[in-house]
């Protein structure tokens, strides 16, 4: 079996039947119009938001767990988040090495100048100095405030790694350094990713696999060649034809 | 000639935030407006309507609406009746405590028309492409959707027939299909009463797509203007040329690493002598360093 | 800030020893109603109650009585509002509806009236007037701690926090504490003066601070039969009392302005 998340007939009040399968090392994106749904399916994945109905599993070492039963630092240490906002996914009153000791300490059990080492090896895996983990929030740029939150997620080595419209708030020179650095850890650390975007620039060039998200429903999903080349549904035509219009 | 501008500059004490803009802009003419963040580009839309905090000093050598001249105390008397603004998020833009009927009631009295106030308001709204327009008249800014709430607050400064309107990234915010229809939108209305658009976007797809002719923008300056049309085979500033080529075209392989821009962009402190691009500039030479590059033939600022 | 905080602190530190060599309690029948004057010795400065007690001591001892006891009501309405207000915004649901209901509940119940019925109720004694003014002030700390916790949960970094593995009492400790910190002292400084106040005029009805202890709501309460003869009887604990509510108004807005400046620079 390849799929790496196993998605079975989620319901709840915003998303209706959802099933998803995501391959192992792929990088997977969902797609769709603002309040279709799409942000509601990254959090409940990441156990952010509750459903009713249906079923989550992982697949760890060859068998699949259901995620209501990992526990919450096991669940962590295998799949995390990016947001959108870089801003407002870290705490303003602390330093950067105050928010990233964080996982450090929980999920990994570090002590502390082994946090401080780690956070320094995974802030230059993202291009950065060290010289930001003393400082605070409102003193960095998005790109880099992005690359640190990149960075958070990645410190308890996860094998999946969800990011949510991570480009959206960010200059165009600094969202092609980001792209470039999750191409690289998608090619060289095999991290499953699933990228929730609306840019389908981005999407066509990074994505293998396609979900088209609308109204809570998934109402088409294939490869990105048959999704950007035969979309079959009036809200994958739309999408396309306006990325055909204005690409590039 | 519509708005007319020249030499335009705004400074605080002895940091230069915007550095000899000229700009021009024709009826039924959309300019588009391209940078990132630190280009100055959003500080170029508030100072236009002169709407900067009192600490910034700006000076120009002459603004020119329609064909009459301006001194900076002036142009507050052109703000709303004859050029109006529109923001990223129009929800910080419109009364939360007031409906959509009341909201239009009160622009359009500011024209002194007080009859048929009702009518023309739902006629805006059919113009905007909303289709329920009564039902649209009673909801409240919270009740609305991006797309809704933007063309809600277009509508609003419409209903004071301003001749120009200046978008600072006005859809940035939405998905890419309610940001055509706002953007086809604006395109129509601008045409159709001739009026004038400045659009500002950090994004050169839009750009390209919507507006006639492209300025530039780095660091505080003009570094190229440019017919849109032109601008993917002709483009000549090496900062455009670059902002084109980090774009994941289908020109680009399938899961390549992109080309990227090194190095990052000064802050207005750091400003040196000299082109502010040299530091990741490719072509960089010894004279980028020691003077600033002019704008060549009025259309890029560069030494080659 | 240093030189704030010494100053601050040195009243105080004065008031702490000089109790040593006080004594409010002497009654000298002889020397009933002097006036302020150097004339009787230093302990005599500011004259002599109607019963001959030193009215120096009574003031210095009914300030350290007052100011100390409003001290502990503040730390323990504050401390327990606190948590209670963010268990509240925690939990949600039932719990945090009942305590939030109840809290309102006190609060509509003003003040004074409120402490006045435990009072009364339960007799006079600096223990009762303890549990009355605490009821009376911890509505406001529960409620002031319930809407920060609340806002600050809805925050993108406290989704991040859980996502990092944080259990609920660390997100507690690591991100709401410090946010909140800077208007708890604010909320606390402003309440100092209210107490104040409020064990004063308890105080001046008589169900305070038990007599023979002293308290400046209580001297004034004493002092008014002698105004006309002896006015420095009232106009003393009235100036105290004055001069005590400015001070901590005056330090709470310093206090506020000086932590604003420091973000300010900071951001």
């Amino acid at each position: 079996m390849k799929e790496i998340i196993r998605v079975k007939n989620i319901n709840n009040y915003i998303l209706n039947n959802i099933n998803l399968d995501i391959e192992e090392g792929s990088i997977t994106s969902i797609i769709g119009k603002s309040g279709g749904g799409k942000s509601t399916i990254a959090k409940i994945l990441s156990k952010i938001e509750d459903f009713k109905f249906g079923l989550i599993e992982l697949k760890y070492k060859n068998d699949y767990f259901n995620i209501a039963e990992i526990s919450n630092k096991n669940f962590y240490s295998y799949l995390q988040i990016v947001f959108q906002d870089p801003y407002s996914s870290l705490n303003p009153q602390r330093t950067i090495f105050e928010s990233l000791k964080v996982p450090c300490k929980n999920l990994l059990n570090l002590k502390k100048d082994e946090c401080r080492e780690k956070c320094t090896s995974m802030l230059s895996l993202v291009g950065l100095n060290d010289i930001v983990l003393d400082m605070f929030p409102s003193q960095l740029s998005g790109g880099q405030l992005q690359r640190i939150n990149i960075a958070r997620a990645l410190i308890p080595n996860p094998k999946i790694l969800i990011l949510d419209e991570p480009l959206s708030a960010l200059d165009i020179s600094v969202q092609s350094q980001i792209i470039n650095l999750l191409l690289e850890l998608n090619k060289s650390q095999k991290i499953t990713m699933i990228f929730i975007s609306h840019d389908l620039h981005v999407v066509r060039h990074l994505s293998d696999y396609i979900y088209v998200v609308d109204t809570g429903s998934i109402i088409e999903h294939g490869k990105m060649h048959d999704i950007f080349h035969n979309p079959v549904k009036n809200l994958t035509k739309l999408m396309v034809d306006n990325y055909n219009s204005i690409k590039i | 000639m519509l708005l007319k501008i020249e030499e335009l500059k705004v400074k605080t004490e002895d940091i230069i935030l915007l550095d000899n803009i000229d700009l021009e802009v024709n009826h039924g003419e959309i300019i588009g407006i391209i940078g990132e963040s630190g280009s100055g580009k959003s500080l170029l839309a508030k100072t236009l309507l002169a709407l900067n905090s009192k600490n910034l000093v700006t000076s120009f050598r002459s603004y020119n609406y329609e064909d009459k001249s301006y001194s900076y105390d002036e142009i507050k008397l052109l703000r709303g009746k004859h050029i109006a603004m529109i923001f990223q998020n129009p929800h910080t833009a419109l009364d939360p405590s007031a409906n959509v009927k009341s909201q239009l009631k009160n622009a359009m009295l500011l024209n002194n028309k007080s009859e048929n106030i009702e009518h023309k308001s739902i006629e805006l709204l059919n113009e905007m492409g909303i289709k329920d327009a009564e039902r649209c008249l009673q909801l409240y800014p919270h009740q609305l959707s991006g797309g809704m709430a933007q063309r809600i607050l277009i509508a609003l400064m419409l209903a004071r027939e301003p001749s120009l309107l200046i978008a600072d990234e006005p859809t940035t915010a939405l998905d890419p299909l309610v940001q055509e229809q706002i953007l086809n939108l604006l395109k129509a209305i601008v045409k159709k009463r001739k009026m004038g658009l400045i659009l500002i976007s950090h994004d050169l797809r839009v750009i390209k797509k919507y507006a006639d002719k492209t300025i530039v923008m780095y660091s505080s300056q003009i570094v190229e203007k440019i017919e849109t049309q032109k601008i993917l085979d002709h483009a000549k500033h090496p900062y455009t040329r670059e902002l084109i080529s980090i774009i994941p075209s289908e020109n680009i392989k399938y899961k390549e690493n992109l080309k990227t821009i090194k190095g990052r962009i000064l802050a207005a402190n750091e400003y040196v002598m000299g082109c502010r691009f040299s530091n990741r500039c490719l072509l960089v030479e010894e004279k980028c360093n020691t003077k600033v590059p002019e704008l060549k033939d009025s259309t890029y600022r560069c030494h080659f | 800030m240093i030189n704030k905080k010494h100053v601050f602190i040195f009243p105080f530190v004065l008031l702490g020893i000089s109790c040593f060599f006080l004594d409010p309690y002497t009654q000298n029948i002889d020397k009933v109603l002097l006036q302020p004057g150097l004339t009787n010795g230093f302990s005599y400065i500011f004259g002599t109650d109607y019963i001959g007690r030193s009215y120096l001591d009574r003031l210095i001892l009914g300030g350290i009585n007052t100011i100390g006891l409003a001290l502990i009501i503040v730390f323990t309405s504050s401390i327990f509002g606190f948590f209670l207000g963010c268990y509240a915004a925690i939990r949600k649901g039932t719990i945090e509806s009942f305590i939030m209901r109840f809290s309102d509940i006190l609060m509509s119940i003003p003040g004074i009236l409120l402490a006045i019925v435990i009072v009364a109720i339960f007799g006079n004694g600096v223990i009762e007037l303890f549990i009355a003014l605490v009821i009376v002030l911890i509505p406001r700390f529960i409620r002031f701690s319930h809407s920060i916790t609340s806002r600050i949960n809805t925050e993108l970094y406290i989704t991040i926090a859980k996502v990092t593995g944080s259990s609920k009492i660390q997100i507690l400790k690591n991100e709401i504490l410090p946010n909140s910190k800077n208007l708890l002292m604010q909320q606390s400084i402003l309440s100092f003066s209210e107490v104040i106040l409020e064990i004063s005029a308890l105080g001046f009805l008589g169900l305070g601070i038990p007599a023979p202890l002293p308290e400046w709501g209580a001297m004034l309460a004493e002092s008014r039969n002698y105004f006309s003869t002896n006015p420095y009887l009232i106009i003393l604990p009235g100036l105290c009392l004055m001069l005590v509510v400015l001070f901590l108004n005056y330090i709470g807005e310093n206090l506020t302005i000086n932590k604003r400046e420091k973000n300010a620079i900071k951001n």
